[in-house]
């Protein structure tokens, strides 16, 4: 036998033996069938209850224990795809609507809108929170508690999806007549002017705001929407139209309160009942400057500004609830009534409306401006306008809050930036202002001239140069 | 100056011992009972510490032997040692050795036929405390071996190293991954066939062929002309990762024209290995060709893979396992109509070329060079959901212990956590992934995303790949400078890049997947960018086979050179090394990352860290049996890729301050070498000083993603070993060993704490309470004693009791610090909860190993070659005893709130209970 003849049978020997072990080995295949997912309802289950008969086993509310077989139906009108709803999923049947309590989040991936369930509601406790809001849970004390996650689907029994839903039609003046957790449609309102073109809730705080829903009558009829911090679209802006609302109905220390689904429930194109589009107008800043009369103002209403942030609330050279922001050659400093998080870099949208225009120590600030009122619709750069100290200081209201580079300067005073210093660039000498809380204040001035990029405050509250250049971060000092 | 006369000092106190004797040169052949040439064996005499190894012709030198009676020792892999008695009395004397006669070579020894490791590789690349038995898998050692196979079913580590500490050659190329640093076993796993050739070295002692490292070095070598001549087919049943093996093997000895081929393939596979849910599918494939071309040169291509499939097993908590009465209850897998699915599944592939190339320069130097190329992809699938409920069976909100309403009424509680706890108790489905639930969820929502419309997946199964391409070249030199010095050097240079991205694997019946990035979404509520996982491409919709999510490329350099200087007397040894080393690495980001516009993209920063290594060591030889040693090194190490960046997923931010970590290990003890006794007492000290570590978990206080960056960590390991080989005569023979450490931080490290999505300092240099606590992984001490009786009929038997103990739970930083003890009493149970480490229950286990060898051309007249089967079979764990934990971890959550450790209960992993392995093997020579 040859070497090559035996290293040919070799080969087949391997080739034979690697066939052999693939054909023992075929058990490992690995591919998955997909389930079926019927679309049907459970054919065990036979209702015995309508939502309203069974409310009326409620005492009150403390919870009752529910000891029969008691079978509900309903098909699901609000889940928490948006986050406006937490862990309640609401059914409604043509006779009432019922909230289950349950220990899920996104259970709408389970339990969305439209779907039929059926609940066992034995061993489960139902009450009545004592405003007509029927709940279905475990006990918690003298409340109805969250059902564990996992034993939702002993008490919860999913049936037939897609089922359309469609909500009762009221107006502000009937809606009182409404039951609660049912789906309800009101035509012809509109969100009060200063609820009107603002966010539906504090999405950075993730506090939960009430906005308020008025109709075209005299005096008008108003209802309170609730809208979580927590959801999705809470940074997302209240239309400024008239028109409808399709929501959950509850009800809220005796009154009827408003929970929307998600923003597709809110469709408002139609004019106001004043006969106006209440649209928001964007004016330059520079405009809004020009409105300051010298004493405190009040903005004109309808009215936004858009600019840059060119402040850094990171490196924390800047009040936490200030921002300065540049639209063109002219900026202005925004005032928030709670620390915000816009970026430097962001480009926001601000609603000015009857905000307060007022100067602090010199510098023209937009005052009291609730964070709801600022929207971050993208970003932007904004290139640094290069002048001497001569021209800044004979341009500071102009140049206030605006972004300048000063070249070839050399600061002195303290050895650290920490405090008020003095930067002089051979044409003259104006303030470098840098807050003790700044992450940078401790570094050492440079010693030499250098490039100094900041934003242009003015303040008159000290002995110091009113002119203020402020730096973001040490790389604004080359 | 002052150095200088120490110097002169402790070489003074060797004088003594460099007295000149009459020595003569031993030249011979070794040959196996077919006559051929025996390439590789290496021949030693102990009480000398000569020592070479056999060429392609079978011939070896031995100089300067002492004259008198000298037993050469021949050592071969799978043959088992042979001496043979060498009256040394001229200058030039020449011996013929036959080994390999069935006595020796039928029956393979326990320890090298039977692999006890029940964990296979990938499951220990994965875990943070790998085990690094195999490492040194062949050597002769009494403790390594004890190490490598009884105690490595406990996930024992040598003196407590990560896998960083040993390292690896393949025929001259150097196997290790540079991001991670360890060695990848996963690339020739299942070839042990022609694996098995290798030299080891232990701890610091100096090896010819590499500087070393902490734990040890190990070269293999499966070229061609090292693999014996021999057609060899076995076949395997098992429990452990896989239930059955197919191998097969063939040598062709060297041929006419100096040509030599060796081939191998197996296959492995199961369709459920020990946990319920864990499958495995491998094949593993070899060809080795060599051509010697002359007396001087030889050269050979060696190519081989493993592709590897198979479902992983994870760790749980215990209440999980009391629910599911296991502790091998695994969570990976569930139910999809009505067949068990596992949604981690591991899949790799990387094939490795070699070409090496050997030149004996003459009697007295040679320079052996290789270069080599390894590419290819290792995935882990899982699951990956948006907007979703978490899918893991065991995430703790879903389990009898969580009370959903703040725990305010417990009577209530203790109710619904009882029906649940009977739920989850009888209905194994909701205690495992449901599969069915994730599609039906798929089927619910059709959407339109940036122009497609369809079903939006919530949930689907994700490939988390590395596309890895590693060159590496290696060149080693030897001289033998005179009498009583050697010189071995060399020069290595390795770059790699590994390519990290997101695949969607499975979309599971949904339409398409989104690069949407939900936490940065939730972080970060005022950004419309946020959560755009890549703005070069935003609002990508994704198909099967897509990328998304993070991607960015790891590129790693290192260029190294050594040198040492072996020195050999009659009564002192002593050697130096030195090794010099730059590594430079950088990231690429390959997506623009929503929340890290200016910093996820294209090229970061490079880093660059030179390095040093030095190394040396003495041993006194009292006489031929009694040995004493030190040896002494010091390092510093550049930080690895992985812990360099504070989160390498989205951002090319380097953590601050980083530094090389500096190590100083010394070892030092007795050795006994006597005919009927060998045994050691060893203790060692490593203090590592300066490292860095990046960690990252899911926060639900800052719902985010959270890295904490760890600098300034120093670690003491520091321990005694101790092993003893006694034979009994008769066939009989006992080995005890015994491992005793503490491994632990012996400083308090400092964290800067960073988001993924958002990037805000969430810390910055806290302190971690780290100091004294244990390392976590695997037991500190072990301890073995076994039996063995050896046949002359060719069979053997042995069994083994161990002992493991000092098994720590892994600390997690973020309970040992200040904010983590806020406004809790010093001293207070509270207090003590929170900063105590938890220690498990030492435990015994017990292991047996048979084996029989038939030489079957005593039956078969027919058969024309030495023919053979053997027969083995090794049962671990003989008492099945359940209880030992091999690894776990504190969670990396901490309810700061109420200061519950409970909420985020630890995580455990269980050795296995018993397994065995038989395998049956034909052999033709």
């Amino acid at each position: 036998m040859t070497k090559m003849k035996r290293f040919t049978s070799i080969l087949r020997l391997f080739i034979l033996i690697g066939l052999t072990a693939a054909t023992f080995s075929s058990c490992v295949k690995k591919e998955y069938d997909e389930p079926d997912t019927a679309n049907m309802d459970p054919t065990d289950l036979v209702v015995t209850h309508t939502l309203d008969q069974f409310q009326n086993l409620a005492t009150g509310p403390i919870p009752v224990l529910i000891t029969t077989d008691i079978i509900l139906s309903g098909i699901v009108i609000a889940d928490d795809e948006s986050g406006n709803f937490y862990k309640e999923i609401i059914i409604q049947d043509s006779t009432g609507g019922l909230s289950i309590s349950v220990d899920i989040s996104n259970f709408y991936t389970e339990y969305p809108v439209g779907r039929r369930l059926f609940v066992k509601a034995k061993g489960l406790y139902l009450a009545d929170d004592g405003d007509g809001n029927f709940q279905i849970g475990v006990k918690d004390n003298n409340t109805i508690g969250r059902i564990p996650s996992t034993l939702v689907g002993q008490y919860v029994v999913k049936g037939k999806w897609g089922i359309p839903v469609t909500p009762l039609s009221y107006t502000l003046s009937s809606l009182g007549n409404a039951p609660s957790n049912v789906l309800v449609k009101i035509s012809g309102v509109e969100f009060v002017t200063a609820d009107a073109g603002i966010s539906y809730a504090d999405a950075i705080n993730l506090i939960s705001k009430n906005r308020v829903v008025e109709d075209c009558s005299t005096p008008a009829n108003t209802v309170k929407m609730y809208n979580s911090g927590y959801s999705k679209f809470a940074a997302e802006i209240t239309p400024s139209g008239n028109g409808t609302i399709v929501c959950v109905n509850k009800y809220y220390n005796g009154n009827p309160e408003l929970i929307i689904r998600d923003p597709r429930d809110v469709v408002m194109n139609d004019i106001r009942c004043d006969g106006t589009t209440g649209a928001l107008t964007q004016m330059p800043i520079d405009s809004l400057r020009m409105l300051y009369t010298g004493a405190t103002t009040t903005c004109p209403t309808g009215r936004k500004i858009k600019g840059i942030v060119i402040s850094d609330l990171v490196n924390k050279n800047i009040d936490p609830k200030n921002m300065v922001i540049q639209d063109g050659n002219a900026g202005i400093v925004v005032r928030f009534t709670a620390a915000h998080t816009f970026a430097m870099g962001a480009e926001v949208e601000v609603r000015v409306s009857g905000q307060e225009l007022s100067e602090y120590n010199g510098l023209l600030e937009v005052n009291y401006v609730d964070l709801g009122n600022a929207v971050q619709t993208g970003t932007g750069t904004i290139t640094p306008r290069v002048a001497t100290v001569t021209a800044i200081l004979a341009n500071l209201q102009a140049w206030e809050s605006t972004l300048i580079t000063v070249q070839a300067a050399t600061a002195s005073g303290s050895t650290s930036y920490s405090g008020s210093n003095t930067l002089n660039d051979g044409t003259g000498a104006m303030t470098l202002y840098t807050r003790s809380l700044a992450t940078f204040s401790a570094s050492a001035l440079p010693a030499g001239p250098m490039s100094y990029t900041g934003f242009l405050s003015e303040y008159t509250g000290s002995s110091a140069v009113p002119a203020q250049l402020s730096i973001r971060t040490l790389s604004d000092v080359q | 100056m002052r150095s200088k006369k120490t110097l002169l000092f402790i070489l003074s106190l060797f004088l003594p011992f460099l007295t000149f004797a009459q020595t003569g040169t031993v030249k011979g052949i070794v040959t196996d009972e077919g006559n051929h040439p025996v390439n590789g064996a290496r021949i030693s005499i102990q009480s000398t510490g000569h020592s070479t190894t056999t060429d392609s012709t079978g011939a070896f030198i031995l100089k300067d032997v002492p004259y008198g009676t000298q037993k050469l020792e021949i050592t071969k892999e799978r043959i088992a040692t042979t001496a043979k008695d060498v009256k040394v009395d001229a200058p030039e004397m020449t011996v013929a050795i036959s080994i390999g006669d069935q006595a020796t070579e039928g029956i393979l020894s326990n320890s090298e036929s039977i692999p006890t490791v029940s964990l296979n590789e990938e499951e220990l690349k994965e875990s943070s405390s790998p085990s690094v038995a195999s490492v040194l898998t062949a050597s002769r050692d009494a403790f390594v071996s004890a190490t490598s196979f009884v105690f490595s079913a406990a996930r024992f580590r040598i003196r407590g190293y990560d896998d960083e500490n040993f390292y690896t050659l393949m025929n001259t190329a150097p196997m290790n991954d540079m991001v991670t640093g360890r060695n990848l076993y996963s690339s020739w796993t299942g070839l042990n066939d022609v694996m098995r050739s290798r030299e080891s070295t232990f701890g610091l002692a100096p090896a010819t062929y590499s500087f070393g490292a902490l734990g040890g070095v190990s070269s293999i070598d499966s070229r061609a002309s090292h693999q014996r001549k021999q057609f060899q087919i076995s076949y395997s049943l098992s429990n452990r990762s896989y239930d059955n093996r197919v191998m097969a093997t063939w040598g062709s000895g060297i041929m006419k024209g100096g040509w030599a081929v060796s081939l191998s393939y197996s296959r492995r596979w199961a369709d459920e290995g020990y946990s319920k849910g864990s499958f495995y599918d491998g094949h593993s494939y070899f060809l080795s060709v060599e051509k010697i071309i002359n007396s001087k040169h030889s050269l050979t291509l060696t190519g081989f893979g493993a592709m590897t499939k198979n479902g992983r097993s994870a760790p749980s908590t215990k209440e999980m396992m009391t629910l599911a009465d296991d502790h091998y209850y695994n969570p990976n897998w569930g139910y999809q109509n009505g067949k068990v699915r596992n949604a981690v599944v591991g899949d790799a592939h990387q094939p490795v070329g070699i070409l090496t190339h050997e030149w004996k320069i003459n009697e007295k130097s040679s320079l052996e060079t290789a270069v080599s190329y390894q590419t290819g992809l290792s995935k882990v699938s899982g699951l990956d959901w948006y907007n979703a409920e978490d899918p893991r069976p065991d995430y703790y909100r879903y389990l009898p212990s969580f009370d959903p309403n703040y725990g305010e009424d417990p009577a209530s509680f203790a109710i619904y956590s009882e029906q649940l706890r009977n739920l989850l108790k009888s209905n194994e489905e909701l205690r495992q992934i449901q599969w069915d639930k994730l599609y039906e969820a798929n089927q619910l929502h059709d959407t339109t995303i940036n122009g497609t419309t369809g079903k939006w997946a919530k949930y689907v199964v994700q490939d988390r790949v590395i596309d890895t391409k590693r060159a590496n070249f290696n060149t080693i030199y030897n001289r033998v400078i005179n009498d009583h010095l050697v010189f071995n050097g060399g020069a290595t240079y390795q770059s790699q890049t590994s390519e990290y991205y997101k695949e969607v694997k499975d979309l599971l019946g949904a339409d398409f997947f989104t690069d949407f990035n939900q936490f940065a979404q939730q972080a970060n509520p005022l950004d419309p960018n946020a959560n755009q996982n890549d703005l070069n491409n935003p609002n990508r919709t994704l198909r099967e086979g897509d990328k998304y999510g993070y991607g960015y490329t790891a590129h790693i350099n290192k260029a190294s050179v050594w040198g040492q200087g072996v020195f050999t007397y009659n009564r002192v040894d002593f050697f130096v090394a030195l090794n010099f080393s730059n590594t430079g690495f950088y990231r690429t980001g390959n997506v623009k990352n929503g929340v890290f516009a200016n910093s996820s993209f294209g090229d970061s920063e490079k880093k660059s860290f030179f390095n040093y290594a030095a190394k040396a060591g003495v041993t006194y030889k009292a006489n031929g049996r009694n040995y004493f040693f030190v040896n002494v090194e010091n390092l510093t190490r550049a930080p690895l890729f992985d812990n360099a960046f504070i989160s390498p997923r989205t951002r090319n931010t380097l953590a601050n301050d980083l530094k090389s970590e500096t190590i100083i290990s010394t070892e030092g003890g007795y050795l006994m070498k006597s005919p009927r006794l060998k045994g050691k007492v060893v203790g060692y000290l490593t203090q590592y000083t300066d490292g860095t570590d990046t960690r990252s978990f899911y926060d639900d206080d800052y719902r985010t993603f959270v890295n904490y960056t760890l600098t300034g960590i120093d670690k003491r390991h520091v321990g005694i070993e101790i092993a003893a080989d006694a034979t009994l005569g008769k066939g009989f023979s006992a080995n005890a060993v015994a491992s005793v450490g503490q491994f632990f931080y012996s400083s308090r490290p400092l964290a800067t704490t960073t988001q993924d999505n958002k990037d805000t300092l969430l810390g910055s240099n806290e302190t971690l309470y780290l100091e004294n606590i244990r390392l976590g992984g695997g037991p500190q001490s072990a301890y073995t004693i076994g039996l063995n009786y050896r046949s002359k009929r060719f069979w053997f038997v042995n069994i083994n009791f161990n002992y493991f103990d000092e098994i720590f739970i892994d600390a997690n930083p973020r309970r040992r610090t200040v904010s983590s003890l806020d406004l809790v009493d010093a001293g207070s149970t509270t207090w003590q909860q929170i900063l105590q480490q938890e220690k498990v229950d030492g435990q015994f286990t017990m292991d047996a190993s048979a084996g029989w060898s038939w030489r079957m051309n005593n039956k078969f007249k027919s058969l024309k070659r030495p023919s053979y089967l053997v027969l083995n079979f090794g049962v671990t764990n003989i008492l099945n005893n359940q209880d030992l934990v091999n690894g776990g971890y504190e969670y990396s959550r901490f309810d700061t709130q109420n200061k519950d450790v409970n909420k985020f209960p630890s995580k455990y992993m269980y050795s296995y209970g018993t397994t065995y392995f038989a395998n049956l093997t034909l052999r033709f020579n």
